[in-house]
């Protein structure tokens, strides 16, 4: 029985425990429907909240007529914009098609919350007239930081983001949008094209020739960020990352998991583990070793993580030689089979993958690959 | 020419807008599937690891919360919340023995689970998910190389049920788990008698047939054990067809298309 399969058989126990409705009830009881007067207006994509430390920007937009009229559309205009409907009946809130039950829409502090099971965040827009051309000839070329972030716009249509704690850096294209009177900063793609998902978008504010104030994300909250100017871009500069980036912009390690320990590829893993692996027989050498890494679409590793157990499971080091073996040899199948990358379905982008192997070993003889 | 030009202008323009009309697909779907809210968040490890830590104390929740860890590659904590399962719930024996074999094949922890459980009810041969506690023992000896034990006990999840019932309602892929011991200890003419009955019971398995094939390998029946794994050939290939992802007949009896490929390759006349 597989992964897959123990968690659809558990997931059938679980629909029926019960006090589940209860933790329900006493999570939402605290947020009130909003009015309808409190969701007309335009809201900005912020982001879905996808888990408690992981959000996926969100580059679309809700307009909410008081005559009922839904629109949704992108901030970016790459999209037709859809038209539908939307109402309030009692507690019950509707967009489109989809019904949701009192309180998953809610409205805090401009902030509009929609759903508990990927929540999505929007912020109320308001209309900032900001003249596009004096905005574009501010940035390109130029590199701005605010107390988080620094961001280098190149002027061939490239962008460096790079967190001020972390210093990490990633690389991606931009361009302006105009919306309404206002122009917002569209980052999207990745270090090798425009595509593969958005980063956070900034709406500018205000415009000084040292100065310049966005709305956005800023990886807290959603609030005012002032950005003040750095430095020219030198024509040497190259916009690049400064590690391992995935190409697309909503990368989470687990949700990209590719399974090489079932059917032909795991015949094709063990047959590469078994010519490869050298075994330097020990008695110590018993337990289990366990190897993660990313690979991004274009075949680049990330960084290796190995975490090793004892038999009684406890942590515990293995020789070098063993170990070093067996990081090279997944790191080579790995970059040797492009397949692994492959898109699910014709005209979809490659993949982004997440690997995870975990060998069990015997006196220094892999004896196990763990399903 | 003109047009080409035209094209490599418009091109990313397209590219842009076809990435837009996917968001505005991708962001209507989340919308749709937030409207219920979840019992669990699968996919969501910090938020239902927090969800988790709510759980009362009961087998289910003591059981999710040990497999959320193996899930995870997690191992210390996992056999920390296995072990503290089985003790507070002793009829979680079987299920957390079948982990111990299916999911980090760690066979003497199996063994003892498996053993635990079946001593809950002397005289009477469990039940674990579908297969008895027997089959299960019998899988951990075989992986243990100890085949005769093996042979064993699956011969006490087979016999009194086919005696009993009829070989049609045993599993086929019992028969095929006794069959490969039976072959692994020299004794294929006991093997290809499961395999018939196995044949019987899912007469389309490529598993079966390769199997039959070594069988008859073994008692040098050259001709048919060409045909046996060219049966096998045939049905891998339609049911490789007929499935999507990584398909595997049976996890713990794996065969491999290569397998039979060089096997037929082999007997080529």
């Amino acid at each position: 029985m597989n992964k897959r399969e123990w968690q659809s058989r558990l997931l059938c126990l679980l629909v029926v425990i019960a006090h589940y409705p209860l933790f329900i009830v006493h999570a939402y009881a605290q947020v009130p429907t909003p009015t309808y007067e409190q969701l007309v207006g335009i809201w900005i994509g912020v982001h879905t909240e996808q888990d408690i430390d992981f959000v996926c920007p969100l580059p679309n937009y809700i307009r909410l007529d008081a005559d009922s009229i839904y629109h949704l559309g992108m901030v970016d205009g790459s999209a037709q914009e859809q038209v539908s409907s939307w109402a309030i009946h009692g507690e019950i809130v509707r967009f489109d098609t989809v019904h949701f039950a009192p309180k998953l829409v809610t409205v805090q502090n401009d902030l509009l919350r929609i759903g508990k099971n990927y929540p999505m965040v929007l912020r109320r827009f308001t209309d900032i007239p900001v003249d596009s051309t004096r905005a574009y000839q501010q940035l390109s070329g130029r590199v701005w930081q605010s107390d988080s972030l620094v961001m280098a716009f190149y002027a061939n249509g490239k962008v460096s983001l790079e967190n001020r704690t972390t210093k990490q850096r990633t690389a991606h294209f931009w361009r302006l949008a105009r919306f309404g009177k206002s122009v917002f900063i569209v980052i999207r793609g990745n270090q090798y094209n425009r595509f593969r998902g958005y980063k956070p978008l900034w709406q500018l504010r205000s415009l000084q020739p040292n100065e310049l104030e966005a709305i956005g994300w800023n990886g807290r909250a959603v609030s005012t960020e002032r950005f003040t100017f750095v430095r020219k871009l030198f024509p040497g500069d190259s916009c690049r990352p400064s590690g391992f980036q995935a190409c697309g912009n909503c990368f989470r390690p687990t949700w990209y998991e590719r399974s090489l320990t079932h059917g032909q590829k795991r015949y094709d893993l063990l047959a590469f583990v078994t010519k490869q692996y050298q075994p330097v027989q020990r008695e110590s050498e018993t337990g289990l070793i366990q190897i993660q890494f990313a690979v991004n679409c274009e075949g680049e590793k990330g960084a290796i993580t190995l975490n090793s157990f004892g038999e009684d499971y406890c942590p515990k080091s293995f020789a070098p030689q063993i170990t070093s073996q067996l990081i090279a040899i997944c790191q080579n199948y790995v970059a040797t089979d492009a397949s692994l990358r492959e898109p699910e379905r014709p005209g979809d982008w490659p993949l982004d993958l997440w690997v995870s192997l975990t060998f069990r070993l015997k006196e220094g003889r892999i004896t196990e690959l763990l399903p | 020419m003109k047009g080409r030009w035209l094209f490599f202008l418009l091109s990313p323009l397209i590219s842009w807008a076809q990435d837009g009309e996917r968001f505005l697909q991708s962001f209507s779907s989340m919308l749709a599937a937030n409207r219920t809210v979840p019992p669990q968040f699968f996919f969501r490890e910090r938020r239902e690891r927090l969800r988790l830590d709510t759980l009362s104390a009961s087998a289910q929740n003591y059981r999710f919360r040990a497999f959320n860890y193996v899930w995870r590659g997690d191992y210390e904590q996992a056999i920390v919340w296995l072990e503290k399962t089985t003790a507070l719930y002793p009829k979680e024996h079987g299920t957390v023995g079948e982990l111990y074999l299916a999911q980090l094949r760690d066979y003497p922890r199996a063994l003892a689970h498996f053993d635990a459980y079946d001593a809950l009810t002397p005289n009477f041969d469990d039940i674990i998910g579908y297969n008895p506690v027997s089959y299960l023992r019998g899988l951990a000896y075989r992986s243990q190389g100890n085949q005769e034990k093996a042979i064993e006990q699956f011969s006490k999840a087979i016999d009194p049920l086919a005696e009993k019932h009829g070989a049609e309602w045993v599993n086929y892929k019992h028969f095929v788990s006794r069959a490969v011991s039976y072959i692994a200890t020299n004794q294929a003419e006991k093997a290809l008698v499961d395999l018939e009955k196995a044949t019987k019971n899912f007469p389309r398995s490529a598993l079966v047939y390769y199997h039959r094939g070594r069988a008859l390998l073994q008692l040098n029946r050259i001709a048919e054990a060409r045909t046996a794994f060219q049966d096998a050939s045939f049905f891998f290939k339609a049911l490789r067809a007929e499935r999507t992802g990584d398909y595997q007949e049976d996890d713990f009896n794996p065969v491999y298309e290569p397998e039979i490929d060089e096997a037929v390759r082999q007997l080529k006349p």
